[in-house]
């Protein structure tokens, strides 16, 4: 290692001592030596200079190998010998095509030679792969470099032009020789002999009108501007319509069009998909990107694959031979098992199925097997997985497999199981169809979930799995002394809290989803898993640091059992959700205090918060109750509610049973409490929603403070009677009310955009439009049967 | 002190005075303008003459028009692709791009190397909706196309992208 250290510097005093022979004869030396390492010389030279085992992208080399090139290519130069230079750069491009040197130097070589076309094209060329890099690939190039190249591309085009102005022939013989090869750069050389404006030589003069005249001269803006712009245009137009209907104008259209691999991105088979039309889809892709160093799309979502074909598509998908990169791959397989699809994934690795970074995958699963997808794809940055019903119809292929699902679980891992960790890993969803049976209570990935493997992940849904053997091994956990002793553990900050030596891990999760980065957790439907479950993993086994969640969304099974209480309420720590801006406890089952206990934690972080369906919060609903409750931590006080989450932006109360016009009320003289007391309470609340409760028009209209005018209650009818009999006592009041006047002691600190009342019977429309019209909410949605709703709550994933 | 102003020269030598604001709004002549204050600190900015090599002078007025109406617009600065491409067309600007396809084509282009890029956006936006929901034989009279496919090799192409329909 240093003994070529110092060989490259004294070559280097070669160079400066302008005795170019010498360095070349020393330089080419090294290079050949260099050239004959080991795989596993370079990889020690690689790690010795700060980069990774093995680059990102292309083939193994030695670190030192460009630069060594570059000073070749240099004292080349010096020596005029610049054929042999260009050698040196080319080289330079293929060991880096991410790198701008190569480019530069192999442009300026071709420049000083006076190839203006392909020095621009090389520059281009560069520019093109690099950005493509560092899109995909998140490569650091320089600044400065990338600037020099940009500006070396921009004279030579103005060269260009002037040139062909000079000499318009020259350019357009230039023009006919590259006509044959399609290369993308082609409308542009068109580009420049055509836009001259007036071709000053007489023989194009006579081309260019003999050919148009008699229909006046095209316009196609394809043949009038250079690629990047007609790039800037067709991106405003569907992909669709560019490929059904814009290659079929002109064969120029077709070339340039079909080669411009930045419109062919996305793709969304929503039908039905036959072998012949996916073979025609891949070749054209084959052919719209075989300009591009990197072969990419963004996003192929495939709805349904041909049942006798999905082995077929899977395979030309994953083994298209010309490496393709799929960033999103979504995928419905009906007809294969999860084990199968492993089998075609882990028989092709190609580069295609080494860079998917995002992999939606709806099948049926095969127990125990799942983490192999992430032991396969370590490289996944999130995985959905959608599990459905179906591995009773195994083929025969899956006989192997039959034995799997009877051998006893510890058996299996005994023989397979080698601990992986995925830290690329940011987003998983484990959707399940809860109705599904599991062998054995297993919940599939358990021992990722055990293990927390995936230290970055960020986002993640469980839906529908089945905690009952988990949860049965938790009882354990639920002494009293076990959780004191963890806590004094922590409070007397021990370096390493043994962790194990407190619960017998083999059979726990470590901290139910307690992923240290975990920012948005969403669990709904899990059968056997309450939130009294959760706190209690989440504190015994919590390193109290790990509080970045923002979004809990928690939804229990609408088991109906007694209702939830803590078994130590008192000892339990909330802290690690102090950071959580949304929170959604649709069908829990807290009564007024446990809720507090949740909500004074995030308190002023809070903006989100969804409590519908709660079976236990009975909120104020008249007078007598109020009078006998309301010492009772039963008893929904607005007072503390309003103070503890004062930044509410989005408050969800739907299907909350005991919510009536008095509640309202209630909450009303609340807020105006807390206004007299100086506090800032809801002032940004945008959305509320009170659907499926026991409201009346009235008792909005009330909580608005709306005052009607006697033309409106008039035209009001069956159940706005009560809201014409109100509306007199208003009737002193001669002119209407303006919502915005802050003199006005009736207006409530926000204005909504958003109100819903869905499924609330016999609010007249008169009541609606007038509070929209008076500026008191943007929209109101009102469906007085909205059933599918009610039964799954807001944004529920169970819905249809 | 009165209003800066600069004079730009078209490719065929005619000069327009407008005030700096004005030029400003090409990035590129911003950035010479700022190059020249940095390289001479004497305060004679009245003579400061700016070459726009590349564009000819009736386009050249065109863009100078826009960029007065435009003077005291402050376009969003965004590099997101997705917002510039969602942004419709301002109404004046439809009207000022009412104009031939070769003048459009050469605004596009003078808004390219001049670097303006709402201007750019603009009329990429107008050619766009003058292509959008076309068929092949409607695009080919909008722009005097002759169609060089033989209507086997239509039939062909149509066949081979038959995947991509009803999507």
């Amino acid at each position: 290692m240093q003994a070529l250290e110092k060989n490259i510097s004294e070559t280097l005093d070669f160079i400066k001592k302008k005795n170019y022979t010498e360095a070349i004869h020393r330089l080419t030396s090294i290079i050949n030596a260099l050239n004959q390492c080991s795989d596993s010389e370079v990889i020690e030279a690689r790690v010795a200079q700060g980069l990774t085992e093995t680059p990102s992208y292309g083939s193994l080399f030695h670190p030192k190998l460009v630069s060594l090139h570059d000073y070749r290519h240099r004292c080349y130069l010096k020596n005029q010998q610049a054929s042999k230079a260009y050698e040196d750069a080319k080289v330079m491009i293929r060991l880096q095509p991410f790198g701008v040197k190569g480019y530069l130097r192999c442009g300026a070589i071709l420049e000083s030679k006076k190839h203006y076309q392909k020095a621009y094209q090389i520059y281009s060329k560069g520019i093109k792969t690099i950005y493509e890099a560092q899109e995909t690939q998140n490569i650091n190039i320089s600044e400065n470099l990338m600037a020099q190249i940009m500006n070396q591309k921009m004279m030579i085009e103005k060269k260009l032009k002037l040139m062909e102005k000079n000499d318009p022939l020259r350019i357009s013989t230039d023009k006919k020789r590259k006509n044959n090869d399609s290369n993308e750069i082609n409308p542009k050389i068109k580009q420049q002999q055509t836009i001259g404006f007036k071709p000053k030589h007489p023989i194009i003069c006579d081309l260019v009108s003999s050919s148009t005249k008699n229909k006046g001269s095209s316009t196609d803006p394809i043949s009038h501007l250079p690629i990047e712009l007609i790039i800037l245009i067709f991106r405003n137009l569907p992909t669709a319509e560019i490929i059904n209907c814009y290659l079929l104008v002109s064969k120029l259209w077709k070339r340039t069009l079909s080669s411009i691999s930045d419109f062919y991105q996305i793709f969304k088979f929503t039908r039905t998909l036959i072998p012949r039309d996916f073979t025609c889809f891949m070749s054209f892709l084959k052919r719209s990107k075989r300009s591009c160093y990197m072969k990419r799309i963004q996003e192929l979502q495939i709805f349904k694959i041909m049942s006798a074909n999905e082995s077929y598509v899977i395979r030309k998908i994953l083994a298209n031979g010309f490496d393709l990169i799929i960033r999103s791959l979504h995928l419905n397989i009906l007809e294969l098992d999860l084990y199968q699809f492993m089998e075609i994934l882990g028989n092709h690795k190609s580069k295609t199925t080494q860079l998917i970074s995002d992999l939606k995958l709806t099948i049926s699963t095969t127990p125990y097997y799942e983490e192999s997808i992430l032991k396969t794809l370590p490289q996944l940055r999130s995985l959905q997985f959608m599990m459905i019903n179906g591995h009773n119809n195994a083929s025969d292929n899956s006989i192997e497999l039959k034995k799997f699902y009877q051998q006893p679980v510890s058996e299996f891992y005994n023989q397979t199981q080698e601990i992986c960790f995925y830290p690329k890993l940011k987003t998983l969803h484990l959707i399940s169809n809860p109705h599904q049976s599991y062998p054995r209570f297993k919940i599939p990935m358990d021992n990722f979930f055990k293990l927390n493997k995936a230290a970055n992940l960020e986002n993640l849904m469980v839906v529908g799995l089945e905690f009952k053997n988990i949860i049965k091994q938790a009882e354990k956990l639920r002494s009293d002394e076990t959780i004191m002793m963890r806590r004094r553990i922590i409070e007397s900050r021990d370096e390493d809290p043994n962790i194990d030596t407190l619960i017998p891990h083999s059979c726990v999760f470590r901290g139910l989803f307690q992923f240290p980065k975990l920012k948005y957790l969403f669990l709904e439907g899990n059968k056997h898993l309450n939130f009294n479950h959760f706190l209690l993993h989440r504190n015994v086994v919590s390193n109290l640091t790990s509080n970045s969640l923002e979004t809990l969304v928690f939804r229990e099974e609408p088991i109906e059992r007694a209702p939830f209480s803590l078994v130590t309420p008192e000892m339990l720590s909330y802290h690690d959700f102090s950071k959580v801006k949304e929170l959604d406890l649709y069908t829990n089952k807290f009564d007024f205090h446990q809720l507090m206990k949740i909500l004074v934690p995030m308190g002023t972080n809070l903006v989100k918060l969804n409590i519908g369906n709660a079976k236990h919060l009975r909120f104020p609903n008249n007078a007598v109750q109020v009078h006998r409750e309301s010492e009772s931590p039963n008893f929904f006080n607005f007072d503390d509610f309003l103070r503890t989450v004062p930044n509410i932006q989005e408050l969800y109360l739907n299907d909350c049973a005991t919510i009536n016009d008095f509640s309202l009320k209630s909450l009303r003289q609340a807020i105006f409490k807390a206004i007299g007391e100086d506090l800032t309470v809801w002032q940004d609340l945008k959305i509320l929603d009170l659907s499926f409760t026991h409201l009346t028009g009235l008792g909005l209209v009330d909580f608005f403070g709306y005052k009607f005018k006697e033309k409106h209650a008039a035209s009001t009818s069956s159940i706005t009677s009560k809201v014409q009999r109100r509306s007199k006592n208003y009737v002193a009041q001669p002119s209407e009310r303006q919502p915005t006047s802050a003199a006005d002691d009736n207006s409530l600190p926000f204005t909504l955009l958003k109100l819903s009342i869905n499924g609330i019977e016999g609010i007249s429309g008169v009541t609606i439009s007038s509070l929209v019209k008076n500026g008191f909410v943007g929209t109101i949605d009102y469906d007085e049967m909205m059933d599918k709703w009610r039964k799954f709550g807001k944004n529920s994933f169970l819905i249809g | 002190m009165s209003e800066a102003t600069v004079t730009l020269i078209s490719s065929d030598k005619q000069k327009f005075q407008v005030s700096k604001k004005v030029a400003e709004k090409s990035v590129l002549i911003k950035n010479l303008i700022s190059d020249m204050n940095q390289d001479d600190d004497d305060d004679d900015e009245e003579e400061m003459n700016i070459p726009v090599p590349n564009v000819r002078a009736a386009v050249l007025q065109k863009v100078i028009e826009w960029a007065e109406h435009h003077k005291d617009t402050n376009f969003p600065d965004v590099d997101d692709e997705d917002t510039r491409k969602s942004t419709p067309v301002d109404e004046w600007d439809k009207k000022f791009l009412e104009v031939d396809q070769e003048m459009l084509y050469e605004i596009i282009l003078a808004a390219n190397y001049m670097n303006i890029r709402p201007l750019l956006d603009a009329g990429c936006k107008i050619v766009a909706e003058m292509i959008r929901g076309k068929s092949p034989d409607e695009i080919r009279k909008i722009f005097n196309i002759d169609n060089d496919f033989t209507p086997e090799e239509e039939a062909a192409i149509k066949r081979e992208n038959e995947w991509a329909e009803d999507r």
